[in-house]
């Protein structure tokens, strides 16, 4: 009677024991196990992949926690900013039919290197370099 | 019998008596103070849990200026489990220094450090110093802006020791600042150096152990005394589960934070303060004039501090009483004084001013 | 003819260039020594953009320069003028501001149209046509002899400082009235949201007095062109205004932007300004009208949108404080908080509809914050769990080992 008793709590032991292990095991496999996601960097992005831009035009992306903005000047070269407004924080957008930087909270203007032209932005937008990995158009910030 | 026709098989070859002796005849002797066995046992566990998070945090950390805290971001928001792994690393840390702490307290006031034991005590001290070293070298590897300027304060006062300070401040941050080569030195320490260095000593610790048995306080007889295996440590292992429960639980409701990417020329963010087992030293340093009798403070305080550490690895050889057996109660009044009462006091102070 | 005028204009400048370059005159030696008011415009002229021009003392005030003693110095002769009246100090700045060949030497974006424009404003013409004395001429605003360049922080017209030196006659009650003017200008722009953004936020180009009534013409702005006004920096706000059913508000005889958001106490602008029932519409439209369900509309629309946008925020803090990492809900929020400015931007065109597809792209973003959110919370909510069937395990374990270590104990006992 003692004996068989003894037993059960054995296997009862052996077998949470094994529960155990395995809740141990689990979240380590599975962190083990490779993520397939491309790693994310605030310091270089995939801001667009090519050909999706013409000359002249221009789209945001997601440069870490802020906005960007990806320009294809007229001349077909491209080139990134921050797209944060150095006024009030706006997100700017491009004006294709001025060729132009637009902010359009208090109609602040940046020429294509990011300076400013007129209106109340106090600084230039922050300029980043862009070059082109395969089908992938990479924006990079210079060193934090 | 399969069992027993390996164990023969080994024994042929090798000598298994130290083991047996381990398995068989090692004991625990029961008193009123047996409970106080536990800490070196958990202080061992959550070394094994550093290990284990550690080896795995390697898979995705880069220890780069560049890429640090973005590998540090991606274990914590895209691998899976990867925010429980990390926050277990950075919870255990808390956990196995209040545990070694707690080790240390209980050997003191059991004047297990007397004679024949006083090796123990020594190897323990080191244990106890490497255990801050890894805090040392592995707050910074985030390289957010808490740990830079951790890095950058704590690298600082290495630089007022006396002749070599200079030198040594410059080869642990590679070069004058804090840079992207601080993070491989402070890295190359934190996950080669300091464990060969802690695991050959931690072996040693414990062989000392082994060899001389469990010390009993002075004056005290001990009731009886039970197997190590399995019984004391069957209970060892019930007190380990109960910490992976407390550690997990940490983990899981206050994960780690990851903080804002370090950036070298910011200022520090107010309010900065190091972990609270340096919080005593941090307050030594902070309360000492900037310049005593044309003595820069900062020598003073380190000074200081080390000779309380060199007073603290001393012990088994100023208690004179206690190797003769007799009850030293100077020595006890003193470490609950200075010891315990008055660091645990600075720790409060400091962490509430 | 031209060619002479051109020949006579250069030979003007070049005389007046060379008197410019003098070393120690008798007058600094003198003035320097003496006290007070007589010896203060050598320090300020020192500081001044006159002096790293060269141009000294007898450039304005006439004299010799050369002289030894203070008669011969101070002769009507050599042209000495002493102090010039105000007619007088205009004329003598205009002499060198106004003239394009000698200012271009200094500068070749010089401006030369002060004196002009000067002439059309109200300042200039109380001084230089009705001759009362009282209105502002160069010297009130820029000062006599510490004259700096307008950039300059230590300049009067500094954007900073520019409000003051209008003060000096405009913030005067007294002085005022004789002009039909309140005196109460100041005080109201400092209760102003552009005032905020200058003295509290340091934005160098908040409008200041001179951004909207010009600096040297300075003239109010009519009722004409007051949207123009306001339109240089709110571009949209203006398009959208001129699209609007209120385009037509200078046939009307309202004041366009003037109207809502008064002249110079502009407030910061609320959604309360559409609430039903106290809008501001209602200062003329009249209850039962299409305009008031218009403003409702927009009312419900804009609240309903910041009360969306304030939940989301809320939630994403929430997740953000269980120590879920949120950069991204926080980025669309940003992008939200941008389509927010714009359906408030849209308000101008005072049509319902066209506010409501603006929030529209503005929900949109919250709606994905929001989305984002309730994940990383329904992911606290898995690890917790997790974290509670792992704990539930663990404490059998340990029960059961008790046990275990009960029986071993009893065991123990009975054996020897």
């Amino acid at each position: 009677m003692n004996a068989s008793r003894r037993k059960f709590l054995d296997g009862l032991l052996g077998l949470f024991s094994l529960a155990g292990l395995a809740a141990l095991a689990y979240p380590i496999l599975r962190y083990i196990t490779p993520i397939k996601k491309r790693e994310d960097s605030t310091l270089s992005v995939v801001a667009s992949k090519i050909n999706v831009l013409t000359p002249n035009t221009g789209k945001l992306f997601k440069f870490g926690s802020k906005p960007g903005i990806l320009i294809m000047t007229p001349e077909g070269k491209y080139r990134a900013f921050s797209a944060v407004c150095t006024h009030l924080g706006c997100i700017v957008q491009y004006s294709s039919k001025d060729q132009q930087i637009w902010c359009p909270c208090h109609n602040g203007w940046f020429d294509l290197n990011g300076h400013v032209v007129s209106g109340p932005p106090p600084r230039d937008l922050e300029r980043y370099t862009v070059f082109i990995k395969g089908q992938d158009i990479i924006v990079k910030k210079e060193k934090a | 019998m399969m069992k027993e026709k390996m164990l023969n098989w080994v024994e042929e070859r090798f000598d298994l008596s130290a083991i047996r002796h381990l398995t068989r005849e090692k004991t625990v002797p029961v008193h009123r103070y047996t409970p106080f066995y536990y800490f070196g046992g958990l202080a061992l566990f959550f070394f094994v849990v550093q290990i284990v998070t550690g080896i795995l945090l390697m898979l995705y950390y880069k220890p780069t200026g560049e890429n640090a805290y973005e590998s540090i971001r991606t274990i914590m928001t895209q691998v899976r489990f990867g925010w429980l792994i990390r926050s277990i690393h950075v919870w255990g840390t808390n956990l196995m220094m209040l545990a070694v702490l707690l080790h240390t307290f209980a050997k003191y006031f059991l004047k297990a450090y007397r004679k024949p034991r006083e090796l123990t005590w020594i190897s323990g001290f080191f244990l106890l110093v490497l255990a801050l070293g890894f805090s040392f070298t592995g707050h910074p590897l985030p390289w957010n802006e808490f740990a830079y300027f951790a890095a950058k304060i704590g690298t600082a006062s290495i630089g007022s020791v006396p002749l070599v300070g200079p030198w040594l401040l410059e080869a642990i941050r590679g070069g004058q600042g804090v840079t992207g080569n601080t993070i491989s030195r402070l890295f190359a320490l934190h996950v080669v150096v300091l464990p060969l260095v802690t695991i050959g000593l931690v072996i040693l610790h414990l062989l000392f152990v082994q060899i001389q048995g469990s010390s009993v306080p002075i004056k005290v007889k001990p009731v009886g005394e039970i197997p190590f295996f399995p019984n004391f440590f069957l209970r060892d292992l019930r007190v380990w589960m109960g910490a992976l429960i407390v550690l997990v639980g940490l983990a899981t409701f206050i994960p780690a934070e990851l903080g804002k990417k370090a950036a070298q020329f910011a200022s520090a963010p107010a309010g900065l303060k190091p972990d609270w087992y340096f919080l005593p030293m941090y307050q030594i340093l902070k309360w000492i004039p900037s310049t005593i009798l044309g003595i820069s403070g900062e020598l003073i305080g380190i000074g200081l501090i080390s000779t309380g550490a060199l007073l603290i690895l001393v012990v088994p050889f100023l208690d004179v009483k206690a190797s003769r057996e007799e009850e030293s109660t100077w020595f006890t009044v003193i470490g609950v004084f200075v010891l315990f009462v008055f660091m645990l006091a600075i720790t409060i102070y400091a962490k509430l001013y | 003819m031209r060619k002479i005028i051109t020949i006579i204009l250069v030979f003007t400048a070049l005389a007046v260039y060379q008197n410019v370059h003098a070393e120690e005159t008798s007058c600094q030696a003198c003035h320097a020594k003496l006290n007070g008011r007589l010896s203060e415009p050598v320090t300020q002229w020192k500081n001044s953009v006159h002096h790293q021009a060269g141009i000294s003392c007898t450039n304005c005030h006439g004299g010799d320069p050369a002289a030894r003693s203070e008669s011969s110095a101070h002769n009507e002769k050599t042209g000495w003028i002493g102090k010039p009246g105000p007619i007088k100090s205009v004329r003598i700045c205009g002499n060198c501001h106004g003239n394009e060949l000698f200012m271009k030497k200094f500068d070749p974006n010089a401006r030369t149209d002060q004196l002009k424009n000067y002439l059309t404003s109200n300042h200039g013409i109380n001084i230089m046509f009705k001759k009362d004395g009282k209105g502002a001429t160069c010297v009130s605003c820029h000062g006599a002899h510490d004259v700096l360049k307008a950039m300059n922080p230590q300049s009067h017209v500094y954007p900073t400082r520019v409000v003051e030196t209008c003060a000096k006659c405009h913030a005067d009650k007294k002085l005022m009235a004789k002009y039909g003017i309140s005196g109460n200008e100041v005080s109201e722009y400092k209760k102003s949201v552009h005032a905020k953004a200058l003295y509290e936020g340091h934005d160098l180009f908040a409008p200041t007095c001179n951004d909207c009534h010009g600096n040297h013409g300075a003239v109010p702005p009519k009722a004409a062109s007051i949207e123009d006004v306001c339109g240089l920096c709110h571009a949209l706000d203006q398009k959208l205004f001129n699209e609007s059913p209120h385009k037509a508000w200078k046939e009307s005889g309202l004041r366009g932007c003037m109207e809502c958001h008064g002249n110079h106490a502009i407030l910061k602008p609320t959604d309360a300004m559409l609430a039903p029932g106290k809008g501001i519409c209602l200062k003329c439209h009249e209850t039962g009208e299409k305009a008031l369900k218009t403003m409702n509309t927009m009312y419900s629309t804009l609240t309903g949108l910041k009360r969306k946008m304030e939940n989301t925020k809320k939630l994403v803090d929430t997740a953000s404080e269980k120590g879920m990492p949120m950069d991204d809900a926080l980025l669309i929020l940003q992008e939200a908080r941008n389509s927010y400015i714009k359906s408030h931007t849209a308000i101008h065109k005072f049509n319902a509809a066209y506010v409501q597809q603006t929030a529209q792209g503005a929900f949109k973003e919250v709606i994905k914050a929001q989305k984002i959110a309730h994940a990383r919370i329904a992911e606290i909510k898995k690890r917790r769990a997790f974290f509670y069937w792992f704990g539930a395990v663990i404490i059998l374990l340990i029960l059961l080992l008790s046990i275990k270590i009960r029986i071993m104990v009893k065991k123990k006992k009975r054996l020897p």
